[in-house]
């Protein structure tokens, strides 16, 4: 019996399986953190030069780290924005992908000590932590420039193991279970007021404002919240269940959707690519194929 | 080989008593606590990863920053100009930088010298000279015209929170 459960844990934690899934993942969180980066790189000057509006996290730092723990001046400010920007393009084309990472990683704990700690959110812990993980995982090893270089196809794939891929689909799934358990709890979560008062809240969007003013009846956001609740408990089991898991992607999907449009809490998006880590890899070779077969026939470029 | 596997293996448990930690903690909102032996920045990051939107409020809220100017009268200050928030960013950020910096006393003035400082500089910058400089926390009520449509006498309700001379 143990040797049963040591074989599948095993096999759940370490077995070698192709890396489409973490490459799709790779690509598009890339891309949330180019356009991420670009909403700040302007203002390199006011978030992290000393002629900005900048209170750093350390505030006497020794001075051996003091060049790395104060903000530098603007032209440095704006240089290694550019330079994350740099990184994150190379990270989601996969051209020299860990070392691409493994900077942004640096990059990004710097500025957040410099300024974005003022705005410690969940979505930065798991930017933080999505980024971590894949600085350790093969996800250069599909869809990557590193692949072009190695076997001449940006299309071929090796084999990983799914060690990282795994802890990511376990976090999601807590995140999901976690939020939706507190809010049974929490007295905040108790009726629909968090919704229909949210519409007039400091997150609210003109579209989330202009709903709010439509007046709808409050037993209706009651009905919501409940609904929400049941939603984030259930959903992480949905994305592991594989025939229905399509169905729970697309909820999820419209789910972070609609919070972004609403409510201008856009961050979240990138946790949607990381729903292809739950499909069976049949189902990502296929995807990957198709892809490759347009790309042949022109369909894209 | 082996030895990767039991790091990969440890990494696993640590990484699961970690979030353990956190979801007890964020199930137990009165009490705030995690596993005893899991250190309490570590829950607190794990519990970060799990929190839910707790945004609502039944008023509209934001700091409120005057500075005395030459001619002796307190003058607002509109901050907004060097902060390339969205409004839920930046309102979350002065909340932070008002109520949520854990330190001493001593450490609490400094902050509070500093981030008065940086706001001198710049309004300086746009050719408005300050002396000390005033933070509070200003309430008003919530309106269908706008977030910021009551943000005025006789609505407003300030709570003083420190000056800096």
């Amino acid at each position: 019996m143990m040797t049963a459960f040591v074989q599948r844990w095993n096999r759940f934690w370490f077995e070698e399986r192709s890396a489409a899934a973490l490459g799709i993942v790779r690509i598009f969180f890339g891309v949330y953190l180019s356009i991420y980066a670009l909403t700040y790189a302007p203002f390199a000057k006011t978030l992290f030069s000393y002629e900005g509006f900048s209170l750093p996290y350390f505030e006497n730092p020794h001075p051996l780290f003091a060049p790395v723990l104060t903000a530098q001046s603007p032209a440095i400010a704006y240089a290694l924005c550019g330079v994350f920007l740099l990184l994150a393009i190379s990270f989601t084309v996969g051209f020299r992908t860990r070392l691409s990472a493994f900077g942004l990683l640096m990059l990004g704990l710097y500025f957040w000590q410099l300024d974005l700690h003022h705005f410690t959110t969940s979505y930065v812990r798991l930017e933080f932590l999505t980024l971590a993980a894949l600085s350790l995982s093969g996800c250069g090893k599909a869809l990557s420039m590193d692949m072009k270089r190695k076997h001449g196809s940006f299309f071929a794939c090796e084999d990983t193991e799914v060690f990282i891929a795994r802890i990511l689909c376990i976090q999601l799934t807590i995140t999901y279970f976690g939020v939706g358990a507190q809010k049974v709890l929490l007295p905040l979560w108790q009726g629909g007021e968090v919704l229909s008062y949210g519409f007039f809240s400091m997150w609210s969007t003109p579209l989330g404002w202009s709903i709010g003013r439509m007046n709808i009846p409050l037993p209706f956001w009651d009905a919501c919240v409940e609904l929400v609740k049941a939603l984030e408990i259930m959903a992480p089991f949905g994305l592991w269940h594989r025939p229905t898991q399509l169905f729970w992607m697309a909820l999820g999907a419209f789910f972070h959707i609609s919070i972004a449009l609403l409510m201008g809490i856009w961050w979240f998006v990138f946790l949607i690519p990381m729903y292809v880590l739950f499909l069976p890899e049949e189902r990502t070779a296929t995807l990957i194929k198709h892809i490759k077969q347009m790309r042949q026939n022109g369909t894209i470029s | 080989m082996r030895l990767k596997r039991i790091v990969k293996n440890g990494t696993i448990v640590l990484y699961g008593l970690i979030m353990t930690s956190g979801m007890l903690f964020s199930l137990t909102p009165f009490a705030r606590r995690g596993l005893p032996f899991v250190p309490r920045a570590l829950t607190v990051f794990a519990y970060g990863t799990i929190a839910p939107y707790q945004g609502y409020a039944s008023e509209s809220f934001d700091w409120g920053v005057s500075g005395l100017s030459e001619n002796g009268t307190w003058e607002a200050i509109d901050t907004s100009a060097y902060e390339p928030f969205i409004r839920g960013e930046g309102i979350y950020r002065h909340f932070r930088m008002l109520f949520r910096f854990e330190g001493t006393d001593a450490e609490l003035k400094a902050h509070f010298e500093r981030l008065a400082d940086q706001i001198r500089k710049l309004e300086a910058a746009r050719g408005k000279t300050y002396g000390p400089i005033r933070f509070e926390w200003w309430e008003w009520p919530i309106s269908p015209e706008g977030y910021d449509a009551l943000k005025r006498e006789p609505f407003l309700k300030k709570t003083f929170v420190t000056d800096v001379p």
